[in-house]
């Protein structure tokens, strides 16, 4: 074997194992939780489909963190949120206003607040608000 | 193409070390985020965020793996390092278009418009990140093809990487998936920050400390066939102490920030450290200059670097050497060396040329072999019409013809066009000279 070869299998090998590695990662992070007592499914709520408010979510860059009927970032789910939360709520958590600033990271906050003036941030609430 | 004997077993322990450090290098940041995280957002999407944060992390390692650590390159030789350093870079690339390329199938919604003027600024980031790694990656694979300077290339080529790097940095802070608590924040801040910080030492730390220390160009030598001969003497630090057949990068008429040091072997006796000689042959842009220095100008050397050495096999019987074209430089190094110590032990040399005008160092040869053991094979592929010795390549026959029937203890070193070296390695193997036995170097790896 060159030494060439012996560079690019050693590269080639270093990768897969790195991919594989990530792999792993991945798998730990999804193993399944250990079943809590009491704990109750959520209840499944369909979405509606307000174009301009949808609109407005996506272009706010929301569903890099949330997704809505299963559309956007898996991880925070705001199907219902608006059973859940009242319209001031879902602004102050929104836009990170108030006390709501606090549950979120710094970088987060900045992000949400960048949002609170936009043109389009009452059709955005509108739309979370009749996620029920 | 082999490491040599004694050192086999210690180069295959290296290797598993230094991928093991590779590896908790790339992976402890992508795990030490697993403690304290929410409940995982699916296979897939876990998957494809782990890919972005580890292929981040392989393009921060390629940072060090040009950084000329000789601990870390000295079993391998530098040669090999640089040769994982591209094409770790593509498999990183790969890893890093598998991060872009799972969202963007799986999770379209997440990467959002990829409007610059609409989209966060963090996301922008990364797309720009990653068109500027791909561009790095395809500019240095086609770098030979498209002729571009090497000087201009290799400054390019650090500055979009070093800046390709800081904007995936911002992408990963801000997109912030996993970095949901202060302490991973700053983990990563850290990870970072040591990147760049090694950066700024290749760039800055390690010039400044060899302004400090100048050579000084005392004589320069026309040789046969365009090779010239560069004569340094330090000024101020003490003899360079290397073994022969090692490399040194060499800055000329250029300060040493400036990022224009090229590799050559060391040609002269590692006896005599206190006066170094690279014997360069005119092929590119830079070398074609050398005949035009002067004695008295000012230049710097880093070294020693590379494994390629007969210091590295000092108990074999004999030594056969094949060299092509200025591959004799490393080779004069040792033979020279070998003449300086009084080695009696038989030796070979297949000097393989196009032409006898052109043989650089003929003459010297004639005069070591009054000091060595030593045996000269010239080998021509045009010879003049009174030609009574080898011609053509350096085949099985041709050495066959000459090595000794205890060949088989000699330790091997080749250097020249890599399609020489390829066939002499064959040509060995089948006169059954063992694979451990055989060492060579890459003639033009950067």
């Amino acid at each position: 074997m060159t030494r060439q070869s012996r560079a690019r299998w050693l590269a080639f090998t270093t990768a897969l194992l790195v991919v594989l590695l990530a792999a792993l990662f991945a798998w730990l992070r999804n193993l399944p939780p250990a079943p809590q007592a009491g704990a109750v499914q959520a209840p499944q709520v369909a979405a509606s489909g307000d174009e301009a408010g949808r609109a407005a979510f996506v272009r706010a860059g929301c569903s890099g963190c949330h997704s809505v009927d299963g559309r956007g970032n898996p991880g925070l789910p705001l199907d219902g949120v608006g059973a859940r939360l009242d319209r001031a709520s879902l602004r102050d958590a929104a836009f990170a206003l108030g006390g709501a600033a606090d549950r979120f990271p710094p970088t987060v906050v900045q992000r949400k607040r960048a949002h609170a003036n936009d043109a389009d941030a009452d059709a955005l609430l509108a739309y979370l608000q009749q996620l029920k | 193409m082999t490491f040599p004997a004694r050192q086999t077993h210690r180069t295959a322990l290296a290797t598993v070390l230094w991928l093991a450090v590779y590896l908790l290098a790339v992976t402890v940041p992508l795990f030490a985020l697993l403690p304290g995280s929410a409940q995982g957002r699916g296979f897939g999407w876990d998957f494809s965020m782990a890919l972005g944060y580890a292929g981040l992390a392989m393009l921060g390692v390629q940072f060090a793996l040009t950084a000329r650590f000789r601990r870390a390159t000295a079993p391998f030789g530098i040669d090999i390092v640089y040769y994982f350093h591209r094409y770790l870079a593509v498999f990183a690339l790969a890893v890093i278009a598998g991060h872009y390329a799972m969202l963007r199938a799986m999770h379209p919604d997440v990467l959002g418009t990829a409007d610059p003027s609409s989209a966060p600024a963090h996301m922008t980031a990364g797309r720009v990140a990653l068109v500027l790694f791909a561009l790095v990656v395809g500019i240095a694979l086609l770098r030979k093809r498209v002729e571009l300077e090497y000087d201009r290339w290799r400054f390019v080529h650090a500055l979009l990487a070093a800046v390709a790097f800081g904007l995936a940095l911002w992408h990963v802070h801000g997109a912030g998936r996993y970095l949901d608590t202060a302490w991973k924040q700053w983990l990563w801040v850290v990870y970072g920050a040591f990147w760049v910080a090694l950066i700024l030492y290749v760039r800055l730390v390690r010039p400044a400390h060899a302004t400090a220390h100048p050579w000084t160009v005392v004589e320069v030598r026309p040789e046969r066939g365009q090779v010239s001969t560069l004569a340094l003497e330090p000024r101020s630090r003490a003899p360079l102490r290397f073994a022969p057949g090692q490399f040194a990068w060499l800055t000329l008429r250029a300060s040493p920030f400036a990022m224009r040091e090229h590799p050559f072997s060391i040609a002269s006796s590692a006896e005599r450290g206190e006066r170094v000689e690279v014997s360069i042959k005119a092929l590119g842009d830079f070398t074609s200059k050398i005949p035009e220095i002067k004695a008295g100008e000012r230049a710097w050397i880093d070294a020693p670097y590379g494994t390629f050495s007969i210091d590295d096999a000092p108990d074999a019987a004999g030594y056969a050497f094949v060299a092509g074209g200025i591959g004799i430089a490393p080779i004069m190094s040792m033979l020279r060396t070998l003449a300086d110590r009084g080695d009696g032990r038989p030796l070979v040399l297949f000097y393989g040329n196009r032409a006898w005008d052109r043989v650089a160092f003929r003459e010297e040869l004639d005069t070591l072999r009054s000091r060595l053991s030593l045996h000269v094979v010239h080998v021509l592929l045009e010879p003049p019409p009174d030609w009574t010795g080898e011609r053509g390549f350096v085949t099985e026959d041709v050495l066959m013809r000459h090595l000794p029937i205890e060949r088989h203890r000699f330790h091997c070193f080749l250097c020249g066009p890599t399609p020489m070296t390829r066939s002499v390695e064959h040509a060995l193997g089948i006169l059954g000279i063992p694979a451990a036995h055989v060492h060579s170097e890459i003639f033009d790896w950067v």
